[in-house]
């Protein structure tokens, strides 16, 4: 059987890895399934500009289920903001994409899908 | 909403002293059920790469198997749609889609053949990429827009937004609620419980799946990605067959609700009809495609365009692709490892079958991470 990577049972991910800001979009997929979450720092009509773990991108709000206000958290999916996410819940949704993210090298599947859910998000406007 | 939810919110992500309880937990509750295997089904690559990933399945009892069902957009994408996308791309229009989808094998070639001839394909990340691409000129683009029911709330948006006059949509959107009836309905399946998509809930709610819950006599937990979250749902979910409660608990609290986001469905279903259609490996699955309105013919490239595939059929299925056991994996029949492609003739670099192409790919992940880790153990 040909397996190459070797899994650790639960949790324990040792590998630290830089992941932002080196936005190397060279990454072919897309996670169809995983958001991103981040804070609302501008709104003009149906975009905003939103704070990726320090990125700045722009998001649609076209389809967000709840009025956005500056200083919200969102969650991002493929450009548009599919969620508020109530004020009480943002301090662990964050601290688990941090975690995530921070783990993640390019061989890794699930930062890989967060990369490219960032990827999905235009350049914020200077 | 109930004390599995709760506890959902309270966990810590990442505790190995929570995640040995929880394991014992899900030990004590299969020997309670007195029956083995007890099959769960997820359907959800995102959840495939978080088992996979932390090794979950080497802490499970033996008489547990957690499979994956046909939870990845990409790899159920139909031979026959790859086709009309290489098809239009062959017949000079360009071409925008998400980046999995270009290697993906049509019936004897995949967009990213035709693009080696010459055909013009653009990768995008969202479909609003796609809208300013057709923006910077006056060619025909064509967005081949996959995903699921979360994705495709992003290309009925965009749709809903008066995109350019040159801009048109190739629908290949799934809608994952039918695929999962069809599974529960699979005699050889034998899925006593489903774990749903966190995110894909974020949209429909969890609501959704009380009917089907109800009918099929099997509960269904949404659950989130973090390994002690997918732990956490799969005892409740144990729970639930134990007490024979055919409900659904949301073991995701802080992301989906019962209602779920009505915007998005709102945009979704006034741009998209539920009709019956193919999944690849797996056999046309009723209301499983999510095909765009009359009212936005216009915007549909399948109306737009006269898109002739027939040159693309003739090649015979070759000899690999017939040894393929894709459909079985994405049912959850046999694993990536009862392949006899998987690893050898199948390889991420040069796949066979869809499922080694996505990220969200069963054999993909198992390739990546393992799927079953061999600790040297005797389970």
């Amino acid at each position: 059987m040909a397996i190459p990577a070797t899994a650790t049972p639960f949790c324990g991910s040792e590998r630290v890895a830089v992941w932002l800001p080196c936005l190397q979009f060279t990454c072919y997929d897309l996670g169809m399934c995983l958001g991103i979450p981040g804070k609302v720092i501008g709104i003009d009509g149906m975009e905003a500009t939103v704070d990726f773990f320090g990125v700045r991108r722009q998001v649609r709000l076209d389809i967000v289920d709840e009025p956005v206000a500056l200083g919200d958290y969102v969650l991002n999916h493929v450009g548009f903001a599919i969620r508020r996410i109530p004020e009480a819940e943002v301090e662990e949704t964050l601290k688990l994409f941090a975690e995530l993210a921070a783990a993640g090298d390019d061989q890794d599947l699930l930062a890989a899908d967060l990369r490219a859910e960032l990827a999905a998000t235009q350049e914020g406007k200077k | 909403m109930n004390a599995g939810a709760r506890d959902g919110a309270e966990l810590k992500f990442r505790d190995p002293g929570r995640a040995r309880e929880l394991s014992a937990a899900l030990g004590r509750l299969v020997q309670s059920l007195g029956r083995a295997p007890v099959t769960l089904m997820h359907v959800c690559g995102t959840h495939e790469q978080a088992i996979a990933r932390y090794g979950l399945r080497a802490g499970l009892p033996p008489a547990l198997r957690v499979i994956m069902g046909p939870g990845c957009p990409v790899c159920v994408t139909d031979l026959c749609e790859v086709d009309e996308g290489v098809a239009l791309a062959l017949q000079g229009v360009r071409i925008a889609t998400y980046g999995d989808m270009v290697k993906l094998p049509g019936s004897s070639k995949s967009l990213a053949d035709a693009q080696a001839e010459g055909a013009q394909v653009e990768v995008v990340y969202s479909a609003t990429q796609a809208v300013e691409l057709a923006r910077a000129s006056d060619r025909p683009l064509v967005f081949f827009a996959s995903g699921f029911e979360t994705t495709a709330v992003a290309t009925a948006a965009i749709v809903l937004a008066q995109p350019p006059a040159n801009f048109s949509v190739l629908s290949a959107h799934k809608y994952v609620p039918p695929a999962m009836e069809a599974v529960a309905r699979l005699p050889e399946a034998r899925v006593e419980g489903f774990l749903a998509a966190g995110h894909a809930a974020v949209i429909t709610g969890y609501g959704l799946f009380e009917d089907f819950a109800h009918r099929h006599r099997t509960p269904v937990v949404v659950a989130g990605f973090e390994p002690l979250d997918i732990l956490a749902a799969l005892v409740k979910l144990l729970e639930m067959i134990r007490d024979g409660d055919h409900g659904v608990a949301n073991a995701y609290p802080r992301c989906v609700t019962r209602q779920g986001n009505r915007r998005a469905q709102e945009a979704l279903w006034r741009v998209f009809q539920a009709v019956d259609g193919p999944w690849r490996g797996i056999g046309v699955i009723p209301d499983g495609n999510l095909q765009m309105r009359e009212e936005w013919a216009a915007l549909d490239a399948r109306q737009r365009f006269h898109i002739d595939v027939s040159g693309l059929k003739q090649a015979a299925q070759s000899q690999l692709l017939r040894r393929c056991l894709c459909g079985k994996i994405m049912v959850g029949l046999v694993e990536p490892t009862d392949c006899p492609l998987f690893g050898r003739e199948c390889l991420p670099d040069s796949p066979v079958g869809a499922c080694m192409v996505s990220s969200e790919g069963t054999c993909k992940i198992w390739y990546q991470y393992g799927g079953r880790p061999d600790l040297g153990g005797t389970t």
